[in-house]
């Protein structure tokens, strides 16, 4: 069975208690980190991902006046239904196990860092010093024992939850029904990540994606690229028609003038 | 320095860059020796000779490039071949047949098989390599879902299309300042040859210009343009523009026009604004390669 977990940001009240927790299981290192320069995101700390950082919690100021509301917005990999990172992955490296995280085998890496543009929500980070691809692993080791991901373990208030893929889809459209918005289901094929808030997740920052899956993007470019090259091969060779059409009538009429070539150093293709 | 952090950077920029050169020079190489005039050939060798080491040279840098280099052992890389559906996998193995099937036309041209119905063969096979070659590394960039300024159709066409002016380019440099000396043993009717080239040469620098005008269209949306077309890439990207495809459009359009008012090339001008126009075409090549492959990234 595909595990999932559901994000339901409004009721996240950005304690970074999921940030610690992740550090400490996964046994990051620390590292200095700057509050985010950026306007309206400034409390967010650290700023994004990195080879040590698998989640952070991103504060983002929304309204002006009494309007003004934070929201705090869980990042980490979203352990998608079809990955895009595994889907473009040469050597097969990263993959996605039935339990639902999208596993990394180091053994067989090479560090192309093709999963990182390949990445429909920039996750992937390369640790340049031990020379890996790292991200979120879904606590894959405290699921095969029966435990729940470190983060959703420590969130105080349950705005992190794990459940069955479907039933995590359920809950999200039950919320949705009651008016709040759900990013994740549908999005690059779906994500085992999915998640509720009562503003679009894509105004907080979370990437516009439609629902093709990693195979239906590839086809559907390939489709677009084959078609181009169908109209350039037609534009090609209409061109090459009408300059060959052209360049017989202008001998016909060069011929009919009677005039002579001037040309003895470099006679032109067709002319000797 | 110049990769701003991104982690493609300017020796992948280098890599895309090469291997579209090489798969130009021999598709343009081996069209002359197929659809071309025989006294051609020195300019359809040179196509072939300098194919090959152009992408060996570009698959040696993807290697030392890799982010895992202690492990850059020949049996830890066939994992490169693990993923039919990844167009890295795709890439990685077209390059190879490419390298091999350049390296063959090379030994025929070498061993002077020149009437060889293989050779043909062999050269029709390489031509179809080499389009698969030339344009891989747009599909590559394309496929990448999470990089909008590289989301475009039209991107594997601009770069094929980069790939021949650059081969074009490329084999005219070899026939104007090594041609006598290289390949002495053919024959040197290559005037001709050489004013088709640059005939096609002005054509393809057209059709490259229109073909980004089309690709910078169809990413408009993205906030990576600004960067590219105004921000710190712009001064590549404009190089580029002007440097790569409108001062040597330029120059091959003023020899077209004296070409037609005397007849006749000047020799001395030939030879200097042929070779700047060629440096120019591929100095535009790697630069545009640059601009977009940073630029889909920061
Ligand atoms: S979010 Fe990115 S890294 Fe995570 S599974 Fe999806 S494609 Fe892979
Ligand atoms: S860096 Fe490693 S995991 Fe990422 S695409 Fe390349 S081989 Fe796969």
């Amino acid at each position: 069975m595909s595990k999932a977990v559901l994000v339901d940001i409004r009721k996240c009240i950005g304690c970074r208690a999921c940030q610690v927790a992740c550090k400490r299981w996964n046994d990051r290192k620390s590292e200095k980190t700057v509050l985010n320069a950026t306007p309206g995101l400034e409390w967010t700390n650290p700023s994004d991902l990195s080879p040590r950082t698998y989640t952070y919690i991103r504060f983002i100021g929304r309204g002006s006046g009494d309007d003004f509301r934070w929201h705090f917005l869980k990042i980490q990999c979203n352990h998608c239904v079809e990955p895009g990172c595994a889907s473009v992955c040469p050597t097969k490296a990263l993959s996605k196990s039935v339990e639902g995280p999208v596993l990394y085998d180091v053994e067989k890496c090479i560090g192309c860092k093709y999963c990182i543009s390949g990445c429909p929500f920039n996750v992937p980070r390369f640790d340049e010093e031990k020379h890996i691809i790292e991200k979120c692993t879904f606590c894959a080791d405290r699921l095969a024992e029966g435990l729940k991901p470190a983060c959703v373990a420590a969130c105080p208030t349950g705005a992190l939850s794990m459940h069955e893929r479907n039933e995590v889809i359920q809950l999200a459209e039950s919320a949705r029904s009651n008016g709040a918005h759900i990013y994740g289901k549908d999005e690059v094929g779906g994500t085992s990540w999915v998640y509720v808030s009562d503003i679009p997740l894509t105004e907080l920052g979370l990437p516009q994606h439609d629902s093709k899956n990693p195979t239906a993007y590839v086809t559907d470019m390939l489709l677009k690229v084959g078609l181009l090259g169908v109209v350039g091969a037609g534009a090609l060779y209409g061109l090459g028609v009408y300059s060959k059409r052209r360049s017989r009538l202008e001998k016909t009429v060069h011929n009919n003038c009677g005039s002579t070539d001037k040309s003895t150093a470099s006679p032109r293709k067709g002319e000797e | 320095m110049f990769s701003f952090g991104a982690n493609w950077g300017v020796l992948v920029a280098l890599e895309l860059f090469l291997a579209g050169l090489g798969a130009g020079a021999y598709i343009v190489g081996s069209s002359i020796d197929l659809f071309g005039e025989k006294s051609w050939r020195r300019l359809a060798f040179a196509g072939a000779l300098m194919s090959w080491p152009m992408v060996g040279v570009g698959l040696g840098i993807l290697i030392i490039d890799l982010g895992r280099p202690e492990l850059n052992t020949p049996s830890h890389l066939m994992n490169v071949f693990n993923n039919l559906s990844s167009m890295m996998t795709i890439g990685s193995t077209l390059l190879t047949m490419f390298l091999a099937i350049s390296l063959l036309t090379t030994v025929f041209w070498v061993f002077k098989w020149h009437e060889s119905l293989l050779r043909s063969i062999i050269e029709i096979a390489g031509i179809s390599l080499g389009f698969g070659v030339a344009l891989y590394p747009g599909l590559l960039l394309a496929f990448a879902r999470g990089r909008v300024f590289w989301a475009s159709p039209f991107l594997p066409w601009l770069f094929l299309v980069s790939a021949i002016c650059t081969g074009l380019a490329l084999v005219g440099l070899a026939e104007t300042w090594l041609g006598r000396i290289l390949f002495p043993f053919f024959s040197t009717g290559t005037e001709d040859a050489m004013i088709e080239l640059s005939r096609t040469l002005r054509f393809g620098i057209l059709a490259k210009l229109l073909i980004l005008t089309l690709y910078v269209i169809s990413v408009w949306q993205t906030k990576e343009v600004l960067t590219v077309l105004m921000g710190r890439l712009a001064p590549f990207f404009w190089a580029a523009v002007a440097g790569g495809l409108l001062i040597p459009f330029a120059i091959e359009e003023y020899g077209e026009r004296v070409l037609k008012e005397t007849g006749l090339r000047p020799i001395i001008y030939s030879r200097i604004s042929a070779t700047i126009s060629f440096i120019l075409v591929l100095l535009g090549g790697i630069l545009l390669r640059y601009a977009i492959l940073i630029g889909g990234q920061i």
